[in-house]
């Protein structure tokens, strides 16, 4: 697996230089010293729909499991709010009613990532193959920065235990004392596993449900994506 | 039915022997209740059967100054008749003597009950779930009238289909596991596992491990327990949902309650919240509906056992005046 090493560090170093490029995933280097920003997209953000979420919390095991299965933190990097606000598809309410309402919360990829600028041992990385940003636990020496930079709360009640909870979409997992982030399963053939495993999904698949649209979808992470995930 | 080799054990250290030797293809059988069906499904194909029914200490139940011992090989229909258990540990008699038919609690053993498999009928059936070892759960959008959750549901939605470990979480029991390691002694709340932890399985033995012996703390004075169940109307069947209760009142006024749901989740579910909103009250009716209501709190009923949580909430309203 290829992996860029993109950090806060390497910009100012690389901007001592005036280099253009270094490595695959750099791209421009303008706005140096105020705010760093030219980072390549990512190529996938997980691009959630709460429209057809039923909350069978499938997701989220199944990305925990994965990621323990590869020896890092098992902590969910997708986590589900209920949401009562949302509007359910009409494929939803007739099929699988009375479930109740959602909010899928997963990282938005940012075009900008705060969490990326802001790590002071280059443990927030890109994959240098679709641009990720993930955190490499082994480097992670549980800061907190990235966690306290990332802009965007996870603050409601978390379907999995009825709780509140006011997280960000960076974790802390306690018992392996590292922070860990969605890294869109790098390296995983196949993509996401959320996406693959969510049943909505499959359903929709296989012509069951009938949508124009995927509960859990994976698309680049431009601006206009970022700015529509909630 | 696939063919394997009987091992007739004579003691717990040729289980643990013959359970080292052959790993995960080796399984314990009880009174075979719920593995000879599993098996002669073809659901699960062990090599190995130790049989544990001949092993002679663990057919037991003593009460001794800490409270009620349980030796694993145990059949239901001793636990449902024990004066004792009758007498001071009533959830587990009422819950032991709420398993199926007569002939199941003269053959099931309390180990077995609460090792047993999921009742979810695609696991019992051609389906190539979660559960065993596939990725899709069929329940979630498919038929999960009966036995399913509403409850902590999440990739698999099964329900734990045993009664006793409900009354065990009540009572505070301890459950004694033996292996290759050192003896260890767990929460009956910590034994089970949800789908979150380990789908392919419902607690935490491993491989290698067996239950020796279950063991009921004495309860304080003025302590009254009770098991409560519906299942199907007319059958001998698996709860939809149940409740266990353990009180200790004074004057009327609750010091201190144990609440556990069972039928409603991929775990026996013992349910905190309602118990800390007993504690210091006078159980009146009123009470016992707020109790209901926090004990189904934050529930995702599925698409068509919705009514198992009104069902819930009326086995709580009920057990918790009973015991009052
Ligand atoms: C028609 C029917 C209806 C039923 N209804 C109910 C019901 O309403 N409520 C209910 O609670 N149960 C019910 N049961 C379950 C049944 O009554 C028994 O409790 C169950 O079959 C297990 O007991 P057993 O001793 O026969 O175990 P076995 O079938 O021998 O074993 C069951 C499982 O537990 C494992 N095991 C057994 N003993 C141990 C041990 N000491 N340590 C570790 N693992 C062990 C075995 O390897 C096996 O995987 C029903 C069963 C049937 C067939
Ligand atoms: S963790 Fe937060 S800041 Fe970082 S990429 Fe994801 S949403 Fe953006
Ligand atoms: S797997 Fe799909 S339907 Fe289930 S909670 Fe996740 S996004 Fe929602
Ligand atoms: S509820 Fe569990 S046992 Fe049943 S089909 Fe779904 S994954 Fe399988």
């Amino acid at each position: 697996m290829t992996e860029a090493a993109v950090t806060r560090r390497d910009f100012l170093r690389l901007g001592a230089v005036g280099a253009v490029a270094a490595g695959a995933a750099v791209l421009g280097l303008a706005n140096l010293g105020t705010q760093p920003q030219a980072l390549p997209l990512s190529e996938g953000a997980i691009m959630p729909d709460p429209s057809l979420c039923i909350g069978c919390l499938t997701c989220e095991v199944v990305c925990g499991r994965y990621h323990r299965e590869q020896g890092l933190s098992d902590k969910p990097r997708i986590r589900i709010l209920n949401h009562s606000a949302t509007t359910l598809h009409a494929e939803i309410q007739r099929k699988y009613p009375g479930r109740g309402q959602f909010l899928q919360q997963p990282c938005k990829q940012c075009p900008h990532p705060e969490c990326v600028y802001v790590c002071p041992v280059n443990a927030m990385r890109l994959d240098g193959a679709n641009g990720a940003r993930f955190i490499d636990e082994a480097r992670c020496v549980a800061c907190g920065r990235c966690e306290a930079a990332c802009p965007f709360p996870i603050d409601g009640i978390l379907t999995e235990t009825a709780e509140p909870v006011a997280w960000k979409r960076i974790f802390f997992d306690e018992q392996k004392g590292v922070f860990t982030k969605c890294d869109m399963c790098r390296g995983r053939e196949g993509g996401p596993i959320c996406v693959e495993r969510c049943p909505i999904n499959i359903r929709i698949r296989q012509g069951v449900l009938k949508t124009d649209r995927l509960c859990l979808d994976v698309t680049r992470a431009t601006t206009k994506v970022y700015d529509s995930i909630a | 039915m696939q063919s394997f080799t009987w091992i007739n054990a004579k003691s717990i250290e040729e289980v643990k022997g013959a359970l080292a030797k052959h790993g995960k293809k080796a399984r314990i059988f009880a009174g075979g209740g719920d593995l000879t069906t599993l098996m002669k499904e073809r659901i699960d194909t062990p090599e190995f059967v130790v049989n544990i029914g001949d092993v002679k200490d663990i057919h037991y139940i003593r009460e001794e100054k800490d409270g009620l011992h349980i030796g694993a090989m145990t059949i239901l229909a001793d636990l449902a008749e024990h004066e004792a258990v009758l007498g001071r540990y009533t959830a587990l008699a009422e819950a032991a003597g709420a398993v199926a038919s007569p002939q199941l609690r003269n053959m099931g053993s309390i180990g077995g009950n609460l090792c047993q498999r999921p009742r979810c009928w695609y696991y019992r059936g051609a389906f190539h779930c979660y559960k065993k070892g596939g990725d899709f759960c069929f329940a979630v959008t498919g038929d999960n009238r009966y036995y399913h959750s509403i409850l902590k549901g999440e990739l698999c939605y099964m329900v734990h289909p045993s009664d006793t470990a409900v009354a065990l979480l009540a009572l505070d029991a301890r459950i004694t596991i033996a292996g290759p390691q050192k003896e260890k002694t767990v929460k009956a709340e910590d034994f089970f596992i949800g789908p979150r932890q380990d789908v392919l399985r419902e607690n935490i033995l491993q491989p290698a491990e067996l239950i020796t012996e279950i063991v009921v703390p004495t309860p304080p004075a003025n302590t009254r327990s009770t098991f409560l169940k519906t299942r199907i109307r007319g059958s001998w069947d698996f709860a939809l949902a149940s409740v266990a209760v353990r009180c200790t009142a004074k004057n009327g006024v609750c010091q201190a309650a144990r609440l556990a749901l069972g039928g409603v989740a991929p775990v026996p579910l013992r349910v905190e919240r309602a118990e800390r909103a007993l504690a210091g009250k006078k159980i009146t009716r009123e009470l016992s509906q707020q109790a209901a209501q926090l004990a189904t709190a934050g529930a995702r009923p599925m698409t068509m056992n919705r009514y198992k949580v009104d069902l819930t909430r009326s086995l709580v309203e009920k057990a918790l005046l009973a015991v009052a």
